[in-house]
């Protein structure tokens, strides 16, 4: 196949960094330490128009990075498959059943582009538990671009200077971006500087095409130039991966080369022919597939490393009901998307489920 | 008086009937050297030459030349003159006659030697060679002609007559028999062999010859009566060559006949391990009884590599494996550059698999040679885990198929 010839006209990529909060003790936003708090703020939440509260009402302060707070779920089928109860029910269970919150950090963002004629869209989030937090950041790029052009955003991402944030001089490093998200969520959620939290060493990236056009690119027909090039897009390295191509893939259907997942690490490129038509109802149907895929990978990783930090917290002990939840819901997930179900058949995430089982 | 009387009227008789009788000798003396050559008369001396004629052999093929030795002895004491040969059977040709001395005193002998020829259609069997030899003497002053034969008996022999000879009784009837049935029968099993896909050399085994014998004898006897005069000589080497040869051409036309449709396969459909993608698509889908649906064979060959691809029907060859393709249509851009519309890529596809049914496939490759959809492999041939760079290949030794999986040769994309 030519991989040149595949054009691209929107891609979604879906960035998130994650924090584990051992102590919680003394936190600057009252909510975010009990299970009452927890489920009154969210009652308030869902209550108020918009279904939204600025932080500064929730915690009787401006917060330094968080603004606007949100449920972190909605009334669709995933969190239905996490929480089957009525939707109106949701805030008082939201401790429980670990439901987040969504912050919006300040500033905005924009993306420094290298001589690109695609548009890259920034989104920023911050989702927030009661054990830690994620800071998310959600690129739409929009415009003619290959896979290639798709490798060196990610390049861009991860090596470059490439977030900046409104009316800052000079662009960041993603990891200095996150790291600015984070003291402000240290601060305006837990204990500020003296937050103990551990983050974890790759951030979760997920890639999903949403829009192209010509071929398609198959797993099972790459050169070794082209394989290189589809590599990049989830190990934004030069060096040579030790893995054969086809170890990095993984199919969401048995052996069909246009639904497949290219996987390194934390990081996810997702082709899903079947819903990549141009058609409004499988564009709806592929980005829900695409949010379900971060969502539920993004949850299954806080749980796991509230599970794996679990017996240095004094907050969060191994008795805690947010860890059982977090092990009853790791040992069988709800919603069975097949990434989060590879990832928690992961001999690393089984051997943690026995390890706190004995 | 009366005496008188009596021996004149008798001297009158006598000078009668001796007149009567001169001329009746004279007459008949007459018409019979007129008819015949002269001969010496019982008084005339006699002329005998004994004739010795030796071939150099008994047998002589077609073709062949042969010498034959003659011995004339005058066995007379008159000198015989102007001694000539002549060779008397249709069947043989001279090749060189022996000169004799013109004269031939008696009780001499002369030898000489004469080449001859059978003739390439000369019958097979035993002939007789008539050599005739002219000759003149004087008897009486006259010349004398006479001629004397002496035939010599050889037999005209056909090829390999003698290796014949070596068979069973009979052996060499039924061989030319069968002649014209084995090379049918071989040329039969050539082409059906070849076109079964499983090719092995072809042999006429004992269990042939029982059918074979019938069918010698139908032909023959159907020969026979469409052609009352033919008289097929295998001894002729082109005639034997036709034979042979269009027996054989006519084992591979019943054979062919037999399999029209795998014949078809072979001259129009048959897969190359060049085939361009569209050539490759074409025979794949437009094939006279093209698979509905398509399965993804592994398998390994005689040599233990491995394989896998789409399992296809190589006509008179096994199986062969292909790739599958993608088809999508070309990026806007080019304003004049020809795109499928949706109406037309719903009239093939459905939800990217390709509807079922000829239509649509005649349709996507009409699509395809219009450029209005662009085809790109999909999953390719793999051997040993690498990727093959060609859409189908032939050459596969003896695959052994282990797994198979449903899969769709080309969808939309």
């Amino acid at each position: 196949m030519a991989l040149a010839d595949t054009v691209l006209t929107e891609t979604i990529i879906d960035i998130s960094d994650l924090h584990t909060v051992l102590d919680t003790a003394g936190a600057s936003c009252g909510p975010f330490v009990s299970d009452q708090s927890y489920c009154d703020l969210h009652q308030r939440i869902s209550a108020a128009p918009g279904r939204h509260i600025g932080y500064v009402d929730a915690c009787g302060v401006e917060g330094t990075v968080l603004d606007q707070l949100r449920p972190g779920y909605a009334d669709e089928k995933f969190w239905h498959y996490i929480l089957n109860d009525s939707f109106a029910r949701y805030p008082t269970h939201a401790w429980r059943q670990i439901l987040p919150l969504v912050a919006f950090p300040r500033p905005r963002i924009e993306v420094v582009k290298r001589n690109w004629t695609f548009e890259i869209k920034p989104k920023t989030s911050v989702l927030l538990y009661p054990f830690g937090w994620s800071t998310r950041i959600s690129l739409r790029i929009v415009g003619r671009h290959s896979l290639a052009d798709l490798a060196d955003v990610v390049d861009h991402l991860f090596n470059g200077q490439c977030i900046k944030p409104l009316g800052a001089t000079t662009p960041l490093r993603l990891v200095e971006y996150f790291g600015r998200v984070a003291d402000g969520v240290r601060t305006d959620a837990f204990v500020g500087a003296h937050t103990n939290d551990v983050a974890e060493q790759m951030p979760l990236m997920v890639i999903t095409v949403l829009a192209k056009y010509g071929p398609s690119a198959s797993a099972m027909n790459l050169t070794s130039d082209e394989q290189r090039t589809m590599l990049r897009l989830v190990r934004p390295t030069n060096r040579v991966s030790s893995k054969p191509f086809a170890d990095h893939i993984r199919y969401l259907l048995p052996n069909d080369p246009f639904q497949y997942a290219l996987v390194h690490e934390g990081s996810y490129f997702m082709w899903v022919q079947s819903l990549l038509n141009p058609e409004k109802r499988y564009r709806q149907l592929l980005r829900c597939h695409h949010n379900n895929t971060f969502e539920s990978l993004e949850r299954a990783k806080h749980l796991k490393a509230l599970i794996a930090n679990s017996e240095d917290s004094p907050s969060f002990g191994t008795e805690d009901v947010l860890v059982q939840s977090a092990v009853t819901e790791l040992r069988k997930p709800k919603y069975k998307g097949k990434l989060v179900l590879d990832f928690v058949q992961t001999q690393e995430v089984k051997d943690l489920l026995t390890e706190v089982a004995g | 008086m009366r005496l008188d009387s009596l021996a004149r009227t008798s001297l009158i008789g006598f000078y009668c009937l001796s007149v009567v009788g001169t001329l009746i000798a004279c007459v008949t003396s007459t018409s019979v050297r007129a008819e015949t050559t002269p001969t010496p008369s019982p008084t005339s001396p006699q002329v005998a030459l004994d004739i010795g004629i030796t071939p150099s052999r008994q047998t002589v093929g077609r073709q062949e030349q042969l010498d034959v030795f003659m011995i004339v002895t005058n066995k007379s004491a008159v000198d015989v003159r102007n001694l000539t040969v002549a060779l008397f059977n249709s069947d043989f040709a001279t090749l060189r006659l022996p000169s004799f001395p013109t004269l031939l005193p008696g009780f001499n002998s002369v030898n000489a030697t004469a080449s001859i020829e059978a003739n390439p259609s000369a019958q097979f069997k035993q002939q007789q060679v008539l050599f005739a030899l002219t000759y003149n003497w004087i008897s009486q002053g006259q010349w004398v002609t006479a001629i004397q034969g002496s035939a010599v008996s050889i037999q005209v022999v056909r090829p390999f007559d003698e290796e014949a000879k070596g068979l069973l009784g009979g052996g060499a009837a039924l061989l030319y028999l069968l002649l014209p049935v084995i090379p049918l029968v071989l040329g039969y099993q050539l082409m059906d062999r070849s076109l079964s896909g499983k090719f092995q050399f072809p042999t006429f085994g004992a269990d042939y010859v029982v059918p074979a014998f019938l069918v010698a004898v139908l032909i023959n006897l159907i020969l026979l009566l469409a052609f009352k005069q033919l008289s097929v000589d295998y001894a002729e080497p082109s005639t034997m060559v036709a034979i042979i040869l269009g027996s054989f051409l006519a084992g591979l036309g019943f054979a062919a006949a037999r399999r029209y449709e795998d014949v078809r396969l072979v001259i129009s459909w048959r897969y190359d391990d060049h085939d361009e993608s569209l050539t490759y698509l074409k025979k794949a889908l437009l094939r006279p009884d093209a698979p509905s649906a398509y399965e993804t064979a592994t398998g390994t060959d005689s040599e233990g590599a491995t394989w896998s691809g789409v399992l296809l029907a190589q006509p008179a060859a096994g199986p062969a494996l292909g790739a599958t393709f993608q088809v999508s249509t070309p990026p806007p851009g080019n304003a004049n550059a020809p795109r499928a519309s949706h109406a037309e890529v719903d009239q093939v596809f459905t939800d990217g698999s390709i509807r079922p049914g000829r239509a649509p496939r005649r349709e996507l490759v009409k699509l395809l040679e219009e450029h209005k959809l662009v085809p790109n492999r999909a999953v390719g041939i793999t051997h040993d885990g690498i990727a093959k760079d060609t859409n189908v290949v032939t050459s596969l030794k003896e695959l052994h198929i282990t797994g198979r999986t449903a899969t769709q040769l080309v969808r939309y994309t």
